[in-house]
């Protein structure tokens, strides 16, 4: 019984000792991130004439840069100004959509950079690498020819359902290790919890199995500055599906 | 040997060590108690463990860990005297630079997910209202081994040409549908002058924005890839579009 006890505490402490370890290496992740980020921006400290703006102009100036930088593009850019709490679609200039944040949640990395900071981070559009989504881009429905007239009479009759029952939810992974968490708002009374947490959860394993595998290899632990959006539902399909695969993405602070 | 003396002998009298006192036992609704804070305390730091770790956007520690940080940027700012009359004048001319890219003249917005339209003069909307665009299917015809896709394309086009009473030259995939046989291509039952409506936009690629005769099923996914709008909204667009002017479809 004695050694049945003991057994258990050594489990137990094992177990709260693995957890402490990993909050701690994780909790590092971001100081050595802004770290890193810092020396590479020292790098580029040389450039004065950038530098030398006053604060204000400079934050304007990155929107302004990274709007003309987009414009250039021929594909549907999307623009996210974090202060306005508002989503933008452009294209070459033009601004198609404007729909507003519900819920705002970012990572700690983008409250503590400098203006000069977020110029060299933000002042040219960040490409979308790849996406993850519980929507396809392109929703394509195959349909058999009609054998007669009266089948066909049939299927014209039919109109079709355009109600959204299914929950949208989006990442977009953009470079510098940047990512997007879309959440589509939708009615109460369609069940959402499930197909959240199997969407949220399974990147979070992956996360964890990155973090032990960085323990293991020695290696930075990983960390990725995420901004975590909630918008309308019908409005989250609709930004989801403008924009490319490979699209470019503005962030405004 | 006296009576007394008899009596004192044998095993159970035997003089034994000093009795030690007894611990005091802990009362079992402590004992309850620890165990019960002790497990409380473990499914807390468990639970908050997995919070951390398991959250999208993690907040509490990160927070506290990146404030430990202090914001003394390494970044080489030398703060010179700067003109800021030049640096205005710069950042006017980006703002004129994205202002000119905002088409000067008319031009239409194409929401494919809610089929809406909205008809600009450079900045000014000056109309909006419901539309219908591509249903999103793959049409297969088994017989003739042949597919049609109906699906309305995004990105920016440009009315190329400009037709009032629009006459459509129906196209095999309208037959198959319908499930009619297939006429020859010069057969006179492919020219349908109703079904486009009273105008019609090209705008390239055999896409076109055009008026309908379903008019109860405006604002639903249903085309073949063209744009339908109703009969007032179509004859505002096409009286405000030229040729040239863009359609931007998202």
């Amino acid at each position: 019984m004695k050694a049945l006890k003991i057994s258990a505490l050594v489990l137990v402490l094992i177990v709260v000792a693995g957890l402490a370890f990993l909050m701690i290496t994780a909790m590092k992740a971001p100081k050595q991130t802004l770290q890193d980020f810092n020396e590479e921006t020292a790098q580029m400290g040389k450039d004065k004439i950038v530098l030398a703006y006053p604060d204000d102009l400079l934050q304007k100036k990155t929107i302004l840069d990274a709007r003309l930088a987009m414009s250039e593009n021929d594909s549907i850019g999307l623009r996210i100004n974090l202060n306005e709490k508002a989503l933008y679609l452009e294209i070459k200039g033009i601004v198609l959509h404007k729909t507003p944040i519900l819920k705002l949640t970012t990572s700690s990395f983008f409250k503590h950079l400098n203006p000069a900071e977020k110029y060299v981070l933000f002042h040219k559009p960040l490409v979308i690498l790849r996406d993850e989504s519980t929507i396809s881009k392109d929703k394509f429905e195959t349909v058999i020819a009609p054998k007669d007239t009266l089948e066909a009479q049939a299927r014209a009759e039919i109109i079709p359902d355009t109600v959204l029952r299914e929950p949208i939810l989006y990442r977009l992974y953009l470079k510098d290790g940047i990512r997007i968490q879309v959440t589509g708002q939708l009615h109460d009374s369609i069940p959402q919890f499930w197909p959240k947490f199997k969407f949220d959860y399974g990147d979070r394993l992956n996360y964890l199995k990155e973090l032990i595998s960085s323990i293991t290899n020695k290696k930075p632990a990983p960390y990725q500055p995420t901004i975590s959006i909630v918008i309308d539902a019908k409005e989250a399909s609709a930004i989801y599906r403008a924009v490319p695969k490979k699209g470019n993405v503005i962030l405004e602070f | 040997m006296t009576t007394n003396e008899y009596l004192f002998e044998g095993p159970d009298v035997q003089p034994s060590a000093p009795i030690k006192p007894e611990k005091p036992r802990r009362s079992i609704w402590k004992t309850i108690l620890f165990a019960f804070l002790s497990l409380l305390g473990l499914l807390a730091f468990v639970s908050f463990a997995l919070y951390f770790l398991f959250n999208v956007v993690p907040q509490g520690p990160e927070l506290a860990m990146a404030r430990g940080l202090g914001r003394d940027s390494t970044l080489n700012v030398e703060k010179q005297p700067v003109d800021q009359g030049k640096i205005l004048k710069e950042i006017t001319g980006l703002e004129n630079k994205i202002d000119k890219m905002t088409s000067q003249g008319p031009y239409l917005i194409v929401n494919t997910t809610e089929n809406r339209f909205y008809l600009y003069d450079g900045k000014s909307l000056i109309r909006e209202g419901r539309c219908s665009t591509g249903k999103n299917t793959r049409l297969v015809d088994q017989k003739r081994n042949k597919s049609y896709e109906f699906k309305t394309p995004r990105g920016v086009h440009q009315v190329i040409h400009k037709q009032k009473n629009p006459v459509w030259t129906k196209p095999n995939w309208a037959y198959i549908e319908d499930g009619l046989p297939i006429p020859s291509a010069t057969d006179a039952s492919r020219q349908d002058p109703y079904t486009l409506g009273d105008y019609k936009l090209d705008i390239g690629d055999g896409y076109m924005v055009h008026g309908t005769i379903w008019k109860r099923r405006m604002g639903l996914p249903v085309t073949h890839g063209c744009v339908r709008l109703l009969d007032d909204d179509l004859e505002a667009v096409f009286n405000t579009l030229s040729v040239g002017s863009k359609v931007i479809i998202y």
